[in-house]
């Protein structure tokens, strides 16, 4: 009898809800397995990590929360820039807290930043005495790591996640981490088994992607902030221009040094792929023409740096459009050609007057193997980081009646004898093929 | 011959009537007995009594309800001497009282309108400018576009710029009505149409000759020059015809127009220009190749002359 009710039971579940019932059991039994583990590990490890916010001086509210953890005995505590950029910015407005596992509230001072990197490593007094041991990132595709951090305000957390490798065609190295992240959670801690850090929790991209920052490079900051002292007053803006402009040598000497791939559009072969970290997508615009028609390429390194809330850089994009006359004439061809060349990046990188300049541009005739071009090229200041430019480069070819390229490049944060070595080699590269 | 007249005007009447009178007094009122009859209703019956006198008038009110007023003056005068040229204000009306020696400004000569805009004011002429412009305008919409339009679209979209020289047309027959008593709507909207008509092809010569010279500047000079010279035309055309002022005046009120829209352009330029723009506003024209270009650079000097936009200033640089 009571076999056959339990038949029954399980017939109509399956016939109602095979779905339902197979993922219940199977979630149930991978949870049984996990839990405990996470439950050692947060039990072990919940007093080294901390919520880390940043509280507004005049009026004593937070503007700002993450995570953070704790590396050594003597106090030192990891998060990320981001998280810590507010008191950086504006010292005389912002101080660092935290917050322990008892819900104390601690103050601390930030010792050290890797702005490239997305790090920062601050210093109280009156943290505990656990901490984590750093590791390191090279492990096997596919080992369980655990993620903790304060998602939200809601609480601490412990994410279980998969280690998926460093991202090859990323300009500045990260983990990929198959586990979910959430604000709140950044400057956390992401560890193994044996709570020998992986990684520090810095961004996602929803659905279980997310991203770490490599231990090693919370390792050399460390060794490099341990010998200094919060009482030392720092001049964080020319330490931030000067690890920006050292960011932007390396990158930029890796692209000028590295073998390009060329592509194919219209009638022009013109650069790609500059390095690894970029990408190149192809389209034609869905609203086509019987009369004129284009075609677009659009390349970029996907990659920025964050500085404030209103400033990021280190990102590089180009975009090409070749646009062709099936019907037009040339005065009418050229009407069109024009409209699309007026159209230009929006830079929403930078949108303060007290961040950036205006734009300083200057055009010319150019003849670039054997083909007229008209050359724009444009560049606007950084007012605290005086060495850094934002640059627009805007080329049209001018030679043809019917047919044309628009080209236009976009670099943010570089320097002017790096970019102008880039476009040289840039433009040279733009080659008509007839 | 005439011992007296009077310049009569009245506020609900833009002209003037002149009456001469050869008795030595004058009654002046709106009752049928007087002398002098005015219709206005802010005068008596009986008004004003005018003597003269050796080398004048006597000028007495005649216990009026509204009073007699000399020369603008504000105090109402109950009898006074007068003179020739003198003004003489009673109920809304205004009389001035003249001897017949009394000068006369010198003799004003007719303006002669030119050969050109004559030809302008001929019927066909009037109709050809306005059908010209209205294609012209429909065939600019047309080289804007990525596709053929259907030529209803195309005129419909010039209709506009026919209709804004309607409006201006009409303003200026206004004016004409009531300065010269004649509209001459037509000549005027010849004139309008044929302005519009040379805007297109001066803006394209702008935009070309900007295009060539690689320069912003040489485009916006020939811009303000062209479309400035074309409103000077157009304001003084239009004033020619209208109006009665004399050459003098036209040139200074068509000269001071199109000028102080340049320094009111100027002026938001020079305000705006140092505001923050994230864009990067580079000279992005582009014509076809019809015409060679000027000797193009190569790669090294362009790179070279380019290190300067990299030079920013002390005032460029602050920190707000």
């Amino acid at each position: 009898m009571k076999q056959v009710n339990m038949n029954i039971k399980l017939a109509l579940k399956i016939y109602f809800s095979t779905f339902y019932v197979a993922l219940t059991l199977a979630a149930t039994s991978f949870a049984l397995d996990i839990t405990d583990e996470a439950k050692d590990l947060y039990i072990e490890n919940r007093n080294s990590v901390y919520q880390v916010q940043i509280v507004n001086v005049a009026t004593g509210k937070k503007s700002t929360i993450g995570s953070g953890f704790q590396i050594s005995k003597d106090g030192h505590i990891a998060t990320n820039y981001h998280v810590v950029s507010l008191a950086i910015n504006s010292p005389e407005s912002y101080r660092v807290e935290f917050i322990k596992s008892d819900d104390t509230v601690g103050s601390a001072k930030i010792l050290d930043i890797d702005i490239v990197h997305d790090l920062a490593i601050i210093k109280s007094d009156s943290a505990e005495s656990s901490f984590f041991i750093l590791g390191n990132s090279d492990i096997e595709k596919g080992t369980k790591i655990f993620s903790m951090g304060n998602p939200h305000d809601l609480g601490m957390t412990i994410v279980e996640g998969t280690y998926n490798g460093l991202m090859k065609e990323s300009l500045y190295k990260k983990i990929l981490f198959s586990g979910s992240l959430n604000p709140g959670m950044s400057g956390g801690p992401a560890f193994n088994r044996n709570g020998e850090i992986i990684g520090i929790n810095v961004s996602t991209a929803g659905n279980q992607i997310s991203f770490l920052v490599p231990v090693e490079f919370l390792s050399e900051l460390f060794e490099i902030a341990k010998t200094k002292s919060v009482t030392k007053n720092l001049s964080w803006d020319n330490i931030i221009e000067r690890q920006l402009s050292k960011n932007q040598n390396d990158y930029l000497n890796k692209i000028l040094s590295s073998e390009w791939k060329y592509l194919s559009i219209g009638k022009v072969s013109v650069p790609g792929e500059l390095t690894s970290a970029f990408k190149c997508w192809g389209s034609t615009p869905e609203v086509q023409f019987d009369l004129i028609k284009s075609a677009d390429i659009y390349c970029s390194n996907e990659d920025s740096l964050f500085l404030s809330s209103n400033l990021w850089t280190g990102e590089m994009l180009f975009r090409y459009k070749w646009l062709y006359s099936t019907g037009l004439n040339t005065f009418r061809f050229y009407n069109i050609y024009e409209n699309q060349f007026k159209e230009k990046y929006d830079y929403p990188n930078a949108g303060n007057k007290s961040d950036v300049t205006n734009f300083k541009c200057q055009t010319e005739f150019v003849n670039i193997n054997g083909m007229n071009w008209k050359v724009g090229l444009c560049s606007r200041n950084y007012k605290k980081y005086r060495s850094l430019y934002d640059i627009n480069l805007s080329m049209s070819s001018v030679g043809e009646k019917m047919e044309g390229l628009i080209v236009e490049l976009v670099a943010l944060g570089v320097n002017k004898t790096k970019a102008l070595d880039f476009i040289y080699k840039f433009i040279g590269n733009i080659k008509w093929q007839e | 011959m005439a011992r007296v007249v009077f310049e009569i005007s009245q506020s609900n009447w833009f002209g003037k009537d002149y009456k001469s009178f050869d008795t030595s007094f004058i009654n002046i009122g709106r009752s049928y007995h007087n002398d002098l009859i005015l219709f206005d209703s802010h005068v008596s019956g009986r008004h004003l009594l005018i003597t003269q006198d050796q080398d004048g008038w006597i000028v007495e009110d005649l216990d009026s309800e509204n009073g007699l007023y000399i020369n603008n003056n504000p105090a109402k005068v109950k009898k006074a001497k007068i003179r020739s040229g003198d003004k003489l204000t009673i109920g809304r009306t205004h009389l001035r009282i003249l001897s017949p020696d009394h000068p006369i400004p010198k003799t004003k000569l007719i303006v002669q309108t030119n050969k050109f805009l004559k030809g302008l004011s001929k019927p066909v002429n009037v109709c050809s400018a306005a059908i010209g412009m209205l294609l012209l305008y429909a065939f600019e919409t047309l080289y804007h576009s990525p596709k053929d339009l259907l030529i209803q679209k195309l005129l419909l979209s010039s209709v506009g710029f026919l209709f804004i020289a309607v409006i201006w047309a009409g303003i200026w027959a206004f004016v004409g009505t009531v300065i010269k008593h004649k509209a001459r709507f037509f000549f005027q909207l010849s004139i309008s149409c044929f302005f519009m008509f040379c805007l297109i092809p001066f803006v394209n010569f702008s935009a070309y000759l900007g295009y060539y010279a690689n320069s912003q500047a040489v485009e916006g000079f020939s811009y303000i020059v062209l479309l400035g010279g074309s409103l000077f035309w157009l304001l003084s055309s239009n004033l020619l015809i209208a109006t009665n002022i004399s050459r003098k005046a036209r040139l200074i009120v068509s000269l001071f127009i199109p000028l102080s829209l340049v320094s009111i352009m100027a002026l938001s330029y020079s305000s705006f220009k140092d505001d923050f723009n994230t864009y990067p506003f580079s000279n992005s024209s582009l014509k076809p190749p019809i015409v060679k270009l000027l000797p193009t650079k190569s790669i090294d000097s362009f790179i070279k002359i380019s290190s300067e936009i990299f030079t920013f200033n002390k005032n460029d640089l602050k920190q707000q």
